[in-house]
């Protein structure tokens, strides 16, 4: 899989060697950022907020999550047969923790020169990624390890907080925890189309918005009291997986002018 | 281009802060001794590299070196106690059952006495996270009125008018000049090596012996969100080095990191600690409220207390309900991270006996 993945790259990289038909041609730059809303609005840390469609309030006090494989598609040169395959990488994996701003900008990823028209990339990790030892061992990927008796490899994501039912007062905590369980990966795939995007030196920006609330209640409504951790739970996973497709915005547009901290 | 280019940047950094960290160390005083070449710890079986450190890298003599410190008694106002006086080999470094330590002019103590297991790889130590580094934390004790209660000055006067002092430091140093930097920083090196990782649980991780029954319920306990104990007290380390409000209270006579961040979001919280050897550091918690593993399980068991920073992992009003065979097997788990060799290597012990 692996060597699959360098030929592809490789193959890719052939391509927009080869497309612009400028040998002068430069890489360009894309700023990736990292945003969370709640229905919209920025997201705000310890605060009972938030509802969902039955009325239970909830805060967020932690939001740790990885996004990985994010390739840029490549349009072929004109008079050429499209290639399915010409996916340029562009970050294998990123940590974000949603509290922690350095976690949330990369200001400065290498694109190849070229013209582009999508953008994909992985919520979590995919099966080759999440295994058990498959990140370096940092702090935040040793303190992302799913446990081996779980199934092994990494939380795709750590959403947690405190919620209330809607007749009460009391407050309780709630860990939603996404990743693998022993049948499913419940990783999935995130793409969305741009008009081409000529690149020959310059900035892009890529901004990838996470809007929690659709965790919650898109199409599948999420009922804190009932299951507040879901680790081993396949059917909710699963389910939270389905709400997954509606969670994210992306945005990629060119920024004139934009220079990069080194 | 670019990866080696910023290889390149990267080790020319690193050589740079390395020269530059050395020579904050070194000081004035010429070089006389060339230093041994670096130590390399040997990393049990699951565990990271240890972090480097470029400004004080681990070298045999400044081990050794460190471990005299530590056991130097001499640092204290009156020569009575040691950073070992407090933290005790056979008690993986903590005080002997003491939930609080007591200093040379008789002063208890607010928290309980930390231990020092696997520090290498920790960081933002002590229960409220104070010190980012253990050269930090090792600077602290020596002067606190509290504990060692001596100013620096007076101590490092003392190592140098030691005439077993001033050779080992030029010879870890280049040059015999004995500062609060260079103390620190051995005792430091030394506390990099206090390595545990050759537990009951390691060697079946290494396939080396099979837990019993009692033991492997207790593991898939550990391991599940039944009892939920591996959010906070993960693999390797058995910790996870953040900060955390676990319910013990509704109200908070010690704010913990609330008092160094300054945010209401921290009162309450403090560092979790490892639970490797956890059965030889009682009394457990900050303030060592509990004096069994029984009663901290059953703590967890019972939900908690609520407040505003409790911890979503704590459950408040709903506890773990775990039965008492659960507690029994999980006690059995926790005991089987007991690491004896740590507990009575002799490159850990007292060097003056």
């Amino acid at each position: 899989m692996k060597t699959s993945n360098y030929f592809l790259a490789a193959f890719a990289l052939f391509v927009v060697g080869c497309s612009s038909g400028d040998e002068g041609a430069k890489p360009g730059r894309v700023r990736l950022m990292f945003h969370h809303t709640v229905a919209g609005e920025p997201l705000v840390f310890n605060a009972m907020d938030y509802a969902n469609a039955v009325g239970e309030t909830y805060s967020v006090e932690t939001l740790e999550y990885y996004v990985s494989d994010i390739v840029f598609h490549l349009v072929p040169p004109a008079g050429t047969a499209p290639v399915a395959e010409a996916d340029v990488p562009l970050l294998d994996v990123h940590y974000v923790d949603a509290g922690d701003p350095a976690t949330l900008e990369l200001p400065g990823l290498e694109l190849p020169p070229g013209t582009y028209d999508g953008v994909t990339f992985v919520f979590g990790l995919n099966e080759d990624r999440n295994v058990p030892g498959g990140l370096s061992p940092t702090p935040e990927n040793i303190n992302m390890i799913w446990p081996e008796p779980l199934g092994g490899g990494y939380h795709y994501m750590k959403l947690e907080g405190k919620y209330s039912r809607p007749d009460s007062a009391a407050v309780f905590g709630y860990t939603t925890h996404l990743g693998r369980t022993m049948t499913t990966p419940h990783f999935f795939f995130v793409s969305a189309s741009f008009a081409p995007l000529p690149v020959d030196g310059g900035t892009i920006a890529l901004d990838i918005t996470m809007d929690l609330a659709e965790w919650y209640e898109d199409p599948n409504l999420y009922r804190f009291p009932e299951t507040p951790m879901i680790m081993g739970n396949n059917v909710l996973q699963g389910l939270l997986q389905e709400n997954g497709a509606t969670v994210f915005g992306v945005d990629v547009r060119s920024l004139a002018g934009f220079a990069p901290r080194p | 281009m670019i990866l080696p280019m910023a290889r390149l940047r990267v080790g020319t950094a690193a050589l740079l802060a390395l020269c530059l960290g050395l020579g904050a160390i070194a000081g004035c005083g010429g070089s006389s001794t060339e230093p041994s070449p670096p130590f390399t710890v040997a990393v049990p079986f699951g565990f990271p590299e240890l972090p480097d450190d470029p400004g004080n890298p681990l070298r045999p003599e400044g081990i050794e070196l460190g471990r005299r410190l530590f056991y130097e008694k001499a640092l204290s106002a009156d020569s009575t106690q040691a950073c070992a006086s407090c933290h005790v080999q056979a008690f993986a470094f903590t005080d002997r059952g003491r939930a609080f330590s007591v200093g040379v002019d008789g002063i208890e103590g607010t928290r309980s006495a930390m231990a020092v297991i696997n520090p290498g790889w920790l960081r933002d130590l002590f229960w409220d996270g104070r010190a980012a580094g253990l050269e930090a934390q090792a600077s602290a004790p020596v002067p606190n009125p509290i504990e060692m209660h001596l100013d620096w000055g007076p101590a490092v006067a003392r190592l140098a008018a030691d005439s077993g002092y001033p050779d080992r430091f030029a010879a870890v140093f280049g040059s015999p000049v004995i500062t609060r930097e260079r103390t620190v920083a051995a005792i430091a090196q030394f506390e990099r090596t206090l390595i545990s990782g050759d537990s009951r649980y390691d060697r079946f991780r290494r396939g080396e012996l099979i837990l019993t029954p009692a033991e492997t319920r207790g593991l898939l306990l550990f391991f599940s969100e039944a009892a939920d104990c591996f959010h906070c007290h993960g693999e390797p380390f058995f910790t996870d080095g953040r900060f955390h409000n676990n319910g013990l209270d509704s109200d908070f006579t010690d704010t913990g990191l609330e008092a160094i961040s300054g945010r209401a979001v921290d009162r309450g919280k403090f560092r979790t600690p490892t639970l490797r050897n956890i059965a030889v550091t009682a009394p457990y918690m900050h303030d060592g409220r509990f004096k069994t593993l029984e009663e901290v399980i059953g703590h967890y068991n019972s939900g908690g207390v609520f407040s505003e920073t409790v911890d979503p992992l704590i459950r408040v009003g709903r506890g773990l309900k775990l039965s008492e065979d659960d507690v029994a097997d999980l006690t059995a788990f926790l005991e089987s991270l007991t690491d004896s060799t740590f507990l009575t290597n002799p490159a850990f012990g007292d060097p003056f006996r």
